[in-house]
């Protein structure tokens, strides 16, 4: 009969990234960046639109339509074993359950249209180089990435500090012939008419932001992910943090989704799958105002089509440059070796819907802070986040010079903990500043040598409301310092550790250490510590007869705040950022200083007064802010 | 092998056995002549069938029994090295090798496959392995003896050896074929000519009772006694343990072969567990009858040895494994002798005593005697194919089959890469018909059917019964393969595929001597996990591979080899090209090691029917609880206090 021999590929023994190379994180940081905006401005956006479009894809790939997906997913015994469990404890006909899975199928269901694709190709051309001087993509990564997916399945794992951040991401890929991601997107896009229908079949499939109830869209999105990775239909793309972070920093991982891709893996479907954390670093991030305002409280503006349309303003300013750093594929299974048993998986269907166990929970907590971590290792650092880091620490104002003097220090002691920083090549450090302090002036004003926050006109007045205002610029300083933080965070933590412990044993200021690192592990990269300390002596003071509720805690915690503020007895207006209260809220409560309690009407807190004291005498001897530490050191 | 071994098997109906392969072409339509003609053959064969023993009477206390150079009424003497290698698999005479021309070739007059050219098998060689006729190892022609350690036996025990009148000996070689089983490094060692411990004591009871003198001894004068059957272990279950001070008896069975009695009322045989497979299905065809448990290693591995093991044979379909076909066991432990008092077909007396020893890899003691269930020679046989564009399909196929319980006696579903491996042991054509007809064929699936051929894959099989019932079954299983994508292929590749099975495991010395190493190795797994545990094993065996610097592209590759209910049986072969690695046993030791890690991450069991052995010890506990553990030591502790049986199997 057949006596063909397969043909034995040797070349395929050679190449590839192997994953047992994987140690071999740090690519070439410095060369190796190729701004793409480059060939743009010089060449057919049309033509580039127009192009042949041939990706590679996974070596196992079994080609298939978006419909044809849809009712795999439909079919699959995860949906189907949902519907008739739903069926039961209901009695609704399976059906009709069945019909409302469909439904949200087809709202959920990316439908690649390459017309469209080309379409976003030609208008996001002209956008990006309208707002961005370069974009700037790191060649060696994307070479990886390709090698990548055609080897297992991939998940992208890009930073979110704005919604540029996976439109950005779908436009690299097609430039570099790359298969274009299937992107896990909130469903406030949806809101977006046309747009959001566009996006869509541009690959970005829509999530509702919450679901934890609703057993069956959990089923149906689930199934959706996991046949994708599982067939290798696409890349696979969601942000880790879950949403943009408003502060510049990283936010910790949620793991849901997570758990959601990597269970292939974990059930044995899939062989092996790649993370990819990818690095989005933006010299002026476009939503910057917005958030600072967010921070304060104000709600965030629904996504429409017509707000983008007024937002299209924004194309006649100058956001700088972007660095997008892929970074080196990371084996789930060379992760999972030796911290996870498989073989929990044994004894239960594997369609039966599951919380992730005790070992699966800390692996997935351990991967998503990684890939955070690997997220902020290759980010990029701008002139102008040395700056703010500078401006922050001598507010309301410092001369030119001394900003100068004291950025280039700080650069050298940045670059000394391995930050990466895209400092101009052959320019004076005088020039880079002056640019940069010009590319601001929306934040900083130079008004007789001296440097200083642009800020509102004040009334005579001080309330609350007043101090709110006038934060706007700080916290927007505040977001660009943060970038920078992750550098510096676990030699100031020593640093206070040192000044904070008993005695100088190694193990007193390892234990402080540890203590400080446990307290602002919400913070993630812990920031400036005396909000929680704000907090214990405000709730000790306060005589709390009732329980109270997290809305009111942060709305008190706030004017509390202001208060302090106004008598001047703390000078860093930063506490009044929402994100940072609630960080601080959650690392009492995981302390043990506030109890949680589920109630009727939400979750209400407690609180317990002993190991709130102990919190406070911990932090107690009067910590310096850490930002100055992070100065003096 | 436990059993089932590697790959293929013979053209010989599995009926006939494999020395008498030359006799059963081309009689598949004419059953009952052939049947006659066997019945003829092994009269002649044994002029003087051996007259029906008294019962409980010893062959050995018969006059004139004991020198070893005695003919015995089964197929293995006292001195295997007579007729089996003392350094590869099976009979002397028997071995793949190249001539001069550079093709493979299978010498002997055994098997169907003997005497034949096989033109693609060096191509195949090259191209899976990276494997040259030029690049040959140069292992030991003769057995190393004279680094054998000296012998440890007291002179009171050798007195009190002799006087109990139980043929015994301390020759070096009799010790040294009996230090080991068929595992690669096993084999490896003896072809590099590296010893460690062996057997001080080789001793041969011929009944029960002299094996009951024997534990009795031993048990008197502290004596590990290691149970050797087959000698066809792949689990490490035969190697001495390095430590063990005392003296090691190697207790060989191959003596006790007789069928005591055979019931036909109740359709059982009472059999000494020293008898091969080949020697019971013979003795027993020559009364009509079969047991129908056929481990791929059925020629060599024992009764005794199958029940230790927990075996499983190529036909459980319709024959059941070891545990379905066992009525009766008798076994000799340093407590006493355990049985059960009557034959009763299925019993509620507690948890069933057999099933602590079926699977105790002589940890506890002896088996003897065994009652096993017999059936009437299948009246009609016939073989089948089923080629299916992708593995996925092939799967698919074997479990709807399962599903409406209609499987044949055997059905085997090949990878891509076995049914080339198939096709490079292909004998020469002998016609230009038949190649023609081969290219038809082969146009026809691939170019019409559009199979790709680096895609499709192979399911054999094997149909047992009356005719009206196999052809019946035949249309039943055909028609489910249409279902799924299937195209019926034909009887002659099917019964290609059996011809192999016996042949196969030959194939490995062959390597060998072109530094490939390789080995087998089985699981059972549920329905849901098939295809996922074969590609991820696979993949991770090649993956390995890389890693640990083997120099070129590993054989990985697996068949389906059993359906139940609930799962399946899946075989796994693993072979590489070694050159470049200074320490290939180790190094495909670690590998085998994180492939059976992987199994049993995928849900796949520690093994299906080749035991544990001290090869897979280490995950016992992890399969089997701490309390399952310690329920087995407690029966141990009870059973043999002093570790008499001291082969450190299991626990």
């Amino acid at each position: 009969m057949i006596l063909r021999q397969r043909r034995r590929v040797w070349k395929f023994w050679s190449s590839g990234p192997s994953p047992h190379k994987q140690k071999d994180t740090t690519l070439n940081k410095r060369d190796g960046f190729e701004d793409l905006m480059e060939e743009r401005r010089h060449s057919s956006d049309l033509r580039y639109a127009m192009r042949c479009y041939t990706p590679v894809v996974y070596k196992d790939l079994v080609p298939r339509t978006p419909s044809a997906l849809r009712n795999v997913v439909l079919k699959s015994d995860q949906v189907q074993y949902v519907i008739k469990q739903l069926s039961k404890e209901t009695g609704e006909s399976p059906d009709i359950i069945s019909d409302e899975a469909a439904d949200i199928l087809e709202k959920m269901g990316h439908g690649l249209r390459l017309s469209i694709v080309r379409f976003f190709a030609f208008t996001l051309s002209k956008i990006f180089k309208a707002l961005f001087q370069k974009v700037r993509v790191n060649e060696e990564g994307i070479h990886k990435l390709h090698q990548a997916i055609q080897e297992y399945p991939v998940v992208l794992l890009p930073s979110h500090r704005s919604y540029i951040d996976f439109l950005m991401l779908s436009y690299i890929m097609y430039t570099y012939d790359l298969s274009l991601p299937v992107v896990a997107a909130g469903m406030d896009f949806m809101g977006m008419k046309i747009v959001g229908e566009m996006l869509r079949m541009s690959g970005a499939f829509f999530i509702r932001r919450s679901f934890g109830g609703d057993r069956l869209y959990w089923a149906v999105f689930s199934e959706y992910v996991k046949t994708i990775l599982r067939n290798g239909d696409a890349p696979v793309e969601f942000f880790v943090e879950g949403t943009r972070s408003r502060t510049g920093k990283s936010l910790i991982p949620k793991l849901g989704l997570l758990n959601i891709a990597i269970e292939p893996f974990l059930m044995g479907e899939v062989f092996d799958m790649y993370l990819v954390p990818i690095s989005i670093s933006y010299e002026r991030i476009l939503e910057e105002s917005l958030y600072a305002h967010e921070l304060l409280g104000v709600p965030k503006p629904k996504e429409s089509t017509s707000g983008l349309l007024k937002a299209r303003k924004i194309l006649s300013e100058n956001f700088g440059s972007i660095h997008i750093y892929f970074g080196q594929p990371v084996s789930v299974r060379s992760l999972a070796t030796g911290t996870v048993r498989r073989s929990q998986y044994n004894l239960v269907p594997r369609h039966i819907p599951r919380k992730p166990s005790g070992d699966v929970y800390r692996f997935l907590d351990a991967v998503g802070h990684r890939m955070v971590v690997l997220q902020q290792k290759n980010m990029v650092i701008s002139p102008w986040v040395l700056m703010t880091t500078v401006i922050i620490q001598n507010l309301p104002s410092m001369p030119l010079p001394d900003l100068i003097r004291q950025t280039l220090w700080l650069k050298v002691i940045a670059e000394a903990f391995g930050a990466f920083i895209d400092w101009p090549v052959n320019v004076s450090a005088d020039k880079v500043i002056r640019s940069s302090l010009a590319l601001r002036h929306n934040i900083v004003k130079t008004v007789k040598n001296q440097v200083m926050l642009c800020q509102e006109e004040t009334t005579a007045e001080f309330t609350v409301e007043k101090v709110s205002k006038s934060t706007v610029t700080v916290l927007m300083c505040a977001s660009y310092r943060n970038q920078i933080l992750h550098v510096f965070v676990r030699p100031a933590l020593v640093a206070i550790a040192f000044q904070n412990a008993h005695s100088c044993r190694k193990e007193d200021v390892y234990s402080c250490f540890s203590y400080l690192r446990e307290v602002f592990s919400d913070e993630f990269i812990f920031l400036p510590g005396n909000l929680v300390k704000v907090i214990c002596k405000y709730l000790m003071r306060t005589e709390f007869t009732d329980d109270f509720t997290e809305k009111r805690f942060v709305a008190e915690i706030r004017n509390h705040a202001a208060e302090l503020i106004l008598t001047g007895a703390i000078k860093y207006s930063e506490v009044l950022s929402v994100d940072m209260q609630k960080n601080a809220l959650a690392a009492l409560s995981r302390l043990g200083a506030i109890e949680k309690l589920k109630t009727a009407g939400g979750t209400a807190c407690k609180v317990n007064k002993q190991t709130l004291a102990r919190v406070a005498d911990m932090l107690a001897p009067e910590l310096p802010v850490k930002s100055a530490t992070v100065a003096k050191l | 092998m436990g059993t089932e071994a590697p790959v293929s098997s013979p053209l010989t109906s599995p009926r006939s056995q494999p020395q008498h392969g030359r006799m059963a072409s081309g009689e598949r339509t004419q059953p009952r002549a052939r049947q006659r003609l066997r019945v003829m053959a092994g009269h002649l064969r044994r002029a003087e069938p051996a007259p029906p023993p008294a019962l409980g009477q010893c062959r050995a206390l018969e006059p004139g029994p004991a020198d070893s150079t005695a003919k015995t009424a089964g197929t293995i003497p006292r001195r295997r090295q007579e007729i089996l290698k003392w350094n590869g698999w099976g009979y002397n005479d028997s071995k793949f090798t190249f001539n001069k021309k550079g093709q493979g070739e299978f010498t002997g007059k055994r098997y169907r496959l003997s005497g034949m050219v096989l033109p693609a098998l060096k191509e195949w060689m090259e191209k899976s392995f990276g494997a040259s006729l030029e690049h040959r190892t140069s292992p030991r022609t003769a057995p190393n003896l004279e680094d054998l350690p000296l012998p440890i036996l007291n002179e009171e025990c050798l007195k009190e050896l002799k006087d109990i009148g139980i043929p015994f000996s301390q020759d070096p070689e009799d010790r040294l074929i009996r230090s080991h089983g068929h595992c690669l490094h096993e084999i490896f060692a003896l072809r590099e000519g590296k010893v460690e411990r062996v057997p001080d004591v080789v001793i041969w009871p011929s009944c029960h009772s002299d094996v009951v003198k024997i534990v009795k001894l031993a048990s008197k004068h502290n004596i590990c006694i290691i149970p050797f059957g087959g000698g066809t272990s792949v689990s490490d279950a035969l190697e001495c343990p390095t430590d063990e001070k005392r003296t090691i008896v190697s207790l060989d069975t191959s003596q006790m072969n007789r069928i005591l009695w055979v019931d036909e009322k109740n359709l059982t045989a009472h059999v000494e567990a020293g008898i091969t497979g080949q020697d019971l299905e013979r003795q027993l065809s020559e009364h009509g009858y079969c047991t129908g448990h056929e481990p791929d290693s059925m020629e060599f591995s024992s009764l005794g040895g199958w029940v230790a093991t927990r075996a499983s044979g190529m036909k459980k379909n319709i024959y059941g494994n070891i545990e379905d076909l066992i009525v009766y066991i008798k076994m000799v432990t340093p407590r006493g002798i355990i049985e059960k008092s009557c034959q009763g077909p299925r019993m509620s007396t507690g948890p069933d005593i057999y099933h602590f020893i079926m699977g105790s890899e002589g940890t506890l003691g002896v088996v003897t005697e065994v009652t096993i269930k017999i059936r009437s020679l299948p009246e009609y046989q016939k073989y089948g194919s089923i080629v299916f564009p992708d593995f996925e399909q092939g799967v698919a196929c074997l479990r709807e089959v399962a599903r409406q319980r209609c499987a044949p006696a055997s059905i085997r579903l090949m990878d891509n890469t076995q049914f080339q491996f198939g096709h490079a042991l292909k004998p020469q054509v002998a016609s230009i018909f038949t190649s023609f007809l081969d290219g038809l064929k082969k146009f026809y699936i691939t170019k019409f059917k559009g199979f790709d051929p680096n895609e499709l894959c192979v399911a054999t099989l094997l149909f047992e019964g009356s005719r009206e019932k196999v052809l019946q079954q035949e249309k039943h299983v055909y028609d489910i393969a249409a279902k799924v994508g299937g195209l019926a292929a034909g009887e002659d590749n099917g019964q290609r595929g059996y011809m192999l099975t016996f042949v196969i495991a030959y194939i490995r010395d062959l390597g060998m001597d072109y530094y490939i190493i390789g080995e087998s190795f089985e699981t059972s797994v549920p329905w849901d996990r098939v295809l996922d545990l074969c590609r991820n094993v696979k993949e991770k065996l090649v993956r390995e591979c890389k890693e640990r610097g083997v120099q070129f592209p590993p054989l990985a590759t697996c068949r389906v080899t059993q359906t139940y209910d609930a799962g399946a049986c899946v075989y796994f072969y693993f072979a590489f090209n070694y050159r470049g690695i200074s320490d290939p046993i180790t190094v495909f030791e670690q590998i085998e090691a994180s492939a059976r890690e992987e199994i049993l991450e995928n849900g796949g069991s520690l093994s299906h029917h080749h035991g544990v052995g001290k090869l897979r010890k280490r995950w016992l506990k992890e399969s089997i609880s701490d309390v399952g553990v310690g329920m087995l030591k407690s029966v141990k502790e009870y059973v043999d206090p002093n570790n008499i049986f001291g082969n450190q199997n299991l626990l």
